[in-house]
């Protein structure tokens, strides 16, 4: 059994002066860049707000690729520090969709098994905000099972050639890189025989086509890879690794506040209106949403602070984003039954963009229901 | 955590184990005589006060992982409001701690000073009855009144403890003023109530988890059934985030954010018993809800202690009301400074 499902162990992160100077920082930033129009508040920032400016301006303030070393752009600071600064931002629902990717989790990967070629080529350029990632992971007919894709990457005279379809590619058409999930060989073990590598976007043989959302927005995408060189320096880990490794980052992407704070900026109007003219009734219901929200918080903080000793959790990351993508969701549905829609018009928006991005909330970064099989076989194993 | 509270918790885990072993159908729904003598000579039933106050030591963290452990087995004893209420209120206000079990009771101001309470938990086993009442200003008067001089009417709750009625003869109840905000008392409340909810959702989790990988049907274990691991995943959910919300509001005693933090897990955790509770009963099926099961001591006081001194509406409530001051933003009250 993991240590968080554990009755026993239980270690919350130690939160210093330095990261309290560094929540101080941030919070007065993003209230001044709201305040100049830099940016409008909404729901779901990490991953509709597409902002390069905006990342830039982030960059240049050391808050993007802040956990890797100075020598790649980095600024050598700790994954809670990096936890302050990511929920800062998202609780201000701002637009930090650009790098968002390239941050949590492509550059991490690639710092720690990149090729140092590739480490020099792209994490100076991830922290100075003007890079940026997607994941080539779905593909037509492999979306939970995962381990099903058929995109083939082949060896050719100092790299790879890569064919194949990947979908659901959330800002392709804007981002630089691919992390694409490729069939190197066919073993009989399926988790074998996959590897990891980086498609520069700009390749010949690269066509995006946009698939568009129930709203009409242009997020996905389809990426058709046809014959595509891929250099060998662009491989992540080992031929074969790509399986672990993909695995291994699950923990980064599902144990972030993002897991939880998609309706943050709505769960503030709400509380918004409940203070300029409530009821019992709902300060009740604000109250029970922010002990949810605190709980989440702290569960997700000691997930942090687990990566942070170079554990890999992925159990307790599974669980967080199973609990937190439902409490998400929770959010809109209790917001929009407590206040009519008329009268605040920024409310009813952010109820809206609530209710339009909520389907992905418990699809993406793997499904509800397949989190909830990992934790269940990690309480269960002998 | 420190080498001495994983001593602690190894101790009074191996305690209630022990207890526990003898099986279901051993032991007592409504109070075990011999476990709390066993725990008094441990000092587990003071723990949490300081010796100065006549009290075995050790902090909130301390009397809380005790309050955990008993409440993993469901044991039958009330260490949570003789030790960590009582016990507690007595020595804040500076007075002696007398032996034995320590009753509580909350009187509205006006009751005083004939008055008659139901409710009173483990009022019969008490030798002292400890009174507290709300006086102008915001601070407890509070009075210590010898068992023996009232007439107890036996009642009980919905998890089978003694819940009695007391009537307390004119003039025992002799109130001494004391500087214990009203306040303070309601944290610990919630505090207690979120430490003794997440124990007990341990133990439903860790029995469900149990029968779920024992049981077979249709040729294989139930654990293995999809349906059946979402159950267990959702329990798993509740269980780690009671106990990290107790840790948490641990990590805030005393600063300014303990109140909110305290409120906070208290509002999870009884809002949590409910579902958690009918999650551990459907996985275990049918000998879940017979008393040769251990489920039932959990799950009973599950529903008893999700209301005991206030429900999940009225924490949140509590919580609300917290946050409604006027021109800030909610975040600044829930991602404090020097708050984790
Ligand atoms: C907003 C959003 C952004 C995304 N961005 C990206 C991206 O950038 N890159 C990328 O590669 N992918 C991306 N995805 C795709 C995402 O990873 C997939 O949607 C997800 O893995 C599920 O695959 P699927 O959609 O094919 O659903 P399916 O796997 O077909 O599942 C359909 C339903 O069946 C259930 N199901 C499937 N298998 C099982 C099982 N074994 N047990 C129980 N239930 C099961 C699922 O839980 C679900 O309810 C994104 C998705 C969304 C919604």
């Amino acid at each position: 059994m993991t240590s968080l499902l554990q009755a026993a162990a239980l270690t919350l992160p130690h939160v210093s002066e330095e990261t309290d100077a560094l929540r101080h920082d941030v919070r007065a930033f993003v209230r001044e860049a709201e305040d100049r129009g830099a940016f409008t508040p909404r729901c779901d920032s990490w991953l509709a707000g597409f902002s390069p400016e905006f990342s830039r301006e982030l960059a240049q303030r050391g808050w993007v690729g802040m956990t890797w070393p100075a020598t790649y752009g980095g600024h050598e600071q700790t994954a809670v520090a990096r936890y302050v600064v990511v929920e800062e931002l998202l609780a201000a629902g701002a637009p930090v969709a650009a790098h968002w990717i390239a941050d949590r989790q492509s550059g991490p990967q690639i710092y720690r098994h990149g090729t140092e070629s590739l480490k020099r080529r792209v994490l100076p350029a991830i922290s100075r905000g003007e890079c940026y990632f997607s994941l080539g992971m779905s593909e037509p007919d492999s979306g939970s099972d995962l381990a099903s894709i058929r995109t083939t990457a082949t060896t050719t005279d100092g790299g790879w050639t890569v064919s194949g379809t990947k979908v659901w590619t959330s800002h392709a058409h804007r981002s630089h890189f691919l992390t694409a999930l490729c069939r190197t060989s066919e073993e009989d073990d399926r988790h074998a025989g996959l590897s990891l590598l980086v498609v520069d976007l700009a390749s010949e043989g690269v066509a995006v086509r946009p698939i568009r959302l129930i709203t009409g927005a242009h997020h996905f995408n389809e990426v058709v890879l046809t014959d595509v060189f891929v250099p060998d320096e662009m491989l992540i880990g080992q031929e074969g690794d790509g399986w672990r490794l993909v695995t291994s980052e699950l923990a980064l992407e599902r144990s972030g506040p993002e897991r939880f704070m998609s309706t943050y900026p709505l769960l503030e109007a709400f509380a918004g209106q409940v203070r300029s003219k409530s009821t019992a009734e709902q300060r009740a219901a604000l109250g029970a949403l922010v002990a949810r929200l605190q709980a989440l918080r702290h569960l997700s903080l000691v997930v942090s602070g687990v990566i942070a000793s170079g554990g890999d959790p992925v159990v307790e990351a599974a669980l967080v984003k199973d609990m937190g993508t439902r409490f998400e969701r929770d959010v809109v549905e209790t917001a929009r039954r407590h206040f009519t829609r008329t009268g605040d018009a920024t409310f009813a928006r952010l109820i809206d963009e609530g209710l339009l991005s909520a389907p992905g909330f418990t699809l993406r970064g793997g499904t509800n229901e397949i989190l909830r099989g990992i934790v269940a076989r990690a309480l269960v194993a002998p | 955590m420190t080498d001495d509270r994983a001593l602690l918790r190894d101790t009074a885990a191996a305690v209630f184990s022990a207890w526990a072993a003898r099986g279901a159908a051993e032991l007592p729904d409504d109070w075990d005589e011999a476990l709390w003598l066993e725990l008094e000579e441990l000092g587990f039933t003071l723990v949490g006060i300081s010796e100065e106050a006549g009290g075995s030591g050790g902090d909130l963290a301390a009397s809380l992982d005790v309050v955990r452990a008993a409440s993993f087995v469901g044991a039958p004893i009330p260490v949570a409001t003789s030790a960590l209420i009582a016990a507690w209120l007595l020595a804040e206000a500076g007075r002696e701690i007398p032996t034995g079990v320590l009753a509580f009771l909350v009187i509205d101001k006006d009751m005083c000073p004939t008055v008659a309470a139901d409710a009173v938990a483990f009022g019969r086993h008490a030798r002292h009855i400890v009174v507290a009442k709300a006086s102008a200003g915001s601070v407890l008067d509070l009075a210590c009144v010898d068992r023996s001089v009232c007439a107890v009417e036996p009642g009980e709750d919905i998890a089978g403890e003694p819940s009695d009625r007391v009537e307390f003869p004119p003039s025992s109840l002799d109130f001494v003023s004391t500087s214990i905000p009203v306040a303070a008392l309601q944290a610990r409340f919630a505090i207690v109530s979120c430490a003794v909810i997440s124990g007990l959702l341990d133990g439903a989790l860790a029995s469900s988890v149990t029968y779920a990988t024992q049981r077979a049907q249709f040729g294989r274990p139930i654990s293995r059934f999809q349906s059946v691991q979402a159950m267990l995943a959702e329990l798993a959910g509740y269980a780690s985030a009671a106990r990290v919300a107790t840790e948490t509001a641990i990590a805030l005693y005393a600063s300014p954010s303990w109140e909110l933090a305290s409120f906070s897990a208290a509002a999870y955790a009884a809002e949590a018993a409910g579902p958690a509770a009918a999650l551990a009963h459907q996985i275990h099926g049918a000998i879940g809800f017979t008393d040769e099961h251990p489920l039932g001591r959990l799950t009973r006081r599950l529903w008893a202690w999700r209301d005991v001194w206030g429900n999940e509406r009225m924490w949140a409530e509590r919580l609300g009301d917290q946050l409604m001051t006027p021109d800030t933003r909610l975040w600044d009250a829930l991602a404090t400074a020097s708050g984790p």
